[in-house]
């Protein structure tokens, strides 16, 4: 790959990440103001065990909030492209099982069960995007647009 | 190859510190949550659909014998203690909450046309419980039509106490 097309490739993929990034960030954000609404949302799916809900809940959210600011620094960004990617593995598999029950949950993407936002065949096509673009990243940014690019260029 | 160890090893320590941090936050801050539920979430259900009503009783058309039927109070607890029918089994309904699919499973074993519901008047639980058991795919189940209320007015004779 030439410099030329690297440079274009990573300039289309700096706005990819620093979406990606301000999402889940944004999505960490109730999560961590309400770790008691959240487990309810996890619970609601009826898919972990009681005893994993609550940690789940207390360490999602962060898990969200630090990936998402490595993606938007652009340090480790593949690693964080490839968090975020199996996070959304995770959350369509989750969104999957639940549609296929006909459970009647909210998604608890962005907002507790009291807000709506009940999952529907749209809640994984939002998911699937966001793959496409984490997937993207992982493939395409070596970070030359970032912290990881101007660490290699000050070594 | 070694790329991409590298990157599954960065990503699994960004877990790990990430974790950390979140275990942290939450033992530090004011209104963290255990580690582990002490208690199970109150998830939100759907009342229970009855797609299918059952065969309403009068009281008129109801023998004196229910020995043939497996005879069911639908009412809370405390309703069923003070006073039920003769041989009746106390299974509270609660409309709000499907039943439990295992007593189902088990009324469902007594075999056809064996199920008499009553409840009480204003709700109708007893309705509602014999629509939901033939919804279910239970047959002919039926209820008394006014409940407990209208057995205790045609002069039937009733006990308290009881097994539940």
């Amino acid at each position: 790959m030439s410099a030329r097309t690297g440079n274009i490739l990573c300039g289309i993929s700096l706005p990819v990440r620093v979406v990606l990034g301000v999402v889940f960030i944004a999505a960490a954000w109730y999560k961590i103001a309400e770790p008691h609404e959240f487990g309810l949302s996890i619970a609601s799916y009826e898919i972990l065990p009681l005893s994993l809900v609550n940690i789940t809940a207390i360490t999602l959210p962060w898990m969200e909030i630090v990936v998402g600011l490595t993606l938007i620094a652009g340090l480790w960004t593949r690693a964080g492209a490839l968090i975020i990617g199996g996070m959304l593995v995770m959350f369509m598999v989750a969104i999957g099982i639940a549609l296929s029950r006909d459970l009647p949950i909210s998604c608890g993407c962005f907002a507790s069960a009291e807000a709506g936002d009940e999952i529907s065949a749209a809640t994984l096509w939002r998911d699937g995007i966001w793959l496409a673009g984490a997937a993207y990243v992982l493939f395409v940014d070596d970070g030359r647009f970032g912290l990881d690019g101007w660490r290699k260029r000050s070594v | 190859m070694r790329q991409v160890a590298y990157i599954i090893l960065r990503a699994f320590l960004l877990l790990i510190a990430a974790a950390a941090l979140g275990l942290v936050a939450n033992w530090v801050r004011p209104g963290g949550i255990a580690l582990v539920a002490g208690e199970p979430y109150e998830i939100y259900k759907d009342c229970p659909e009855i797609s299918k009503e059952a065969s309403a009783v009068k009281m008129e058309h109801l023998d004196a014998d229910l020995s043939a039927f497996s005879v069911i109070d639908s009412r809370p607890v405390n309703d069923f203690l003070a006073a039920h029918v003769p041989g009746a089994r106390s299974l509270p309904y609660d409309p709000i909450r499907p039943m439990d699919k295992d007593l189902i499973a088990k009324l469902r074993a007594l075999g056809p046309n064996r199920l008499l519901v009553y409840g009480d008047k204003e709700i109708d639980s007893g309705r509602l419980m014999a629509g939901e058991l033939s919804s279910a795919g239970l047959l002919g189940v039926r209820y008394i039509e006014g409940g407990f209320t209208a057995w205790v007015e045609a002069g039937r004779p009733t006990e308290s106490g009881g097994q539940q």
